[in-house]
């Protein structure tokens, strides 16, 4: 990591880089990190997703770029080929997207899964290869993008960091 | 796109005032169960980015355990009692007669976090329905352990179908020697805040 600027992204939020950032956020839960990267020349974006589909044009608010995971997608594929990657190079990891309550009935609504099959399927119909899964389960985890390596740590507070290599 | 209207600040005080009524008799039945004595800190109210929602449980990272609850009746919404582990696990120990909790935690020790949840959420809403003469009535509890921001989305995600910020009503807990601490979340769905001003407005006319 070294003295990398780390920047994080809240909920909602999405931010692209040329290299030389890491990208991180700090406690998924049911939300869904969407990473994108170019290996060749190691840009790359991450996008913290709360909500399968794309947005409904009832929802007019501009605050949340990566509320809904094809708008999140579509922003991040567009600001990184603005930085000049390209489509057919692009790479995706997906972490998060986990069942974070238990209870004897269910109140949540599996949202976390929904997110999870929502960012699968848009992200076979763009033919991007998704080369990290960490998705499901039950726990919580940080995740932090490094570029231009683009690797992913990742941190649970049970199982302590692992790493993925999305080149 | 629902939004929540501009509250103004006389409603915030109403909003603070029945809160604070909430969490206190909320923190008697607590004080019931561990004959600790628990100060309330002044309620805070405030409409907040879904960003900041975590910031005020502690920290992102920071383990805690949520224990969650909806809110049916006259005014829906959701509840959350946060407290962070050491907190949880001093209660525990409280709770067993100084058997400290096992770690991980067992089912025994969840299904006491959650009944101590239950009463608290019961007596919160039970408080402030029976003020502002709305039945608001709470779920079975639901819980989870982990880190702050992957305890809470789950609730900003359901906000953020309809809207874009969070009304927080939140009041903090504490024992004087601040080994255990919690917070009282309640976050009412924007077509439901409503109906408590209307309740508060009714009260404040009749008193």
């Amino acid at each position: 990591m070294g003295d990398k600027p780390v920047l994080s992204v809240f909920i909602g939020q999405l931010a692209v880089s040329g290299g030389d950032h890491a990208l991180a956020v700090h406690g998924l839960g049911s939300c869904v990190a969407l990473v994108l990267c170019e290996p060749r020349t190691g840009m790359g974006g991450l996008a913290h997703v709360l909500l399968p589909g794309s947005r409904p044009r009832t929802d007019t608010t501009t605050d949340l770029p990566a509320k809904y995971a094809a708008s999140a997608l579509e922003a991040l594929r567009s600001g990184l080929c603005d930085l000049g990657a390209k489509p057919a190079h692009l790479r995706a990891g997906l972490v998060g997207g986990a069942k974070m309550f238990e209870s004897e009935m269910d109140l949540e609504t599996g949202v976390g899964a929904r997110n999870v099959d929502s960012l699968r399927s848009i992200l076979r119909d763009q033919g991007i290869p998704l080369a990290t899964d960490e998705t499901g389960g039950r726990q919580g985890r940080t995740v932090i993008f490094s570029l231009p390596e683009c690797r992913l740590r990742i941190r649970t507070l049970r199982g302590g960091w692992t790493e993925k290599d999305l080149r | 796109m629902a939004t929540f209207h501009p509250i103004e600040e006389r409603e915030l005080d109403a909003l603070r005032e029945i809160s604070n009524i909430g969490a206190g008799h909320a923190v008697t039945a607590l004080h019931q169960m561990t004959r600790r004595v628990i100060t309330l800190e002044v309620p805070a109210v405030n409409l907040v980015p879904f960003s900041e929602v975590a910031h005020r449980l502690g920290g992102l990272e920071e383990e805690v355990v949520g224990l969650f609850f909806r809110v049916y009746g006259g005014s829906r919404g959701n509840m959350l009692v946060v407290m962070s582990r050491t907190s949880a696990e001093h209660l525990l120990t409280v709770l067993f007669d100084g058997d400290g909790p096992k770690r991980p935690l067992g089912d025994m020790e969840i299904s006491a976090l959650k009944e101590v949840g239950n009463i608290l959420t019961s007596s919160y809403l039970t408080a402030i329905g029976s003020l502002l003469k709305i039945p608001l009535i709470p779920s079975i509890p639901a819980f989870s352990m982990d880190m702050a921001q992957a305890v809470v989305d789950l609730l900003l995600i359901e906000l953020a179908e309809v809207t874009h910020q969070a009304l927080v009503i939140q009041t903090d807990f504490a024992t004087r020697d601040k080994t255990f601490t919690g917070h009282f979340c309640l976050l009412p769905d924007p077509g439901s805040i409503e109906t408590i001003l209307t309740a508060i407005d009714r009260l404040q006319k009749k008193g």
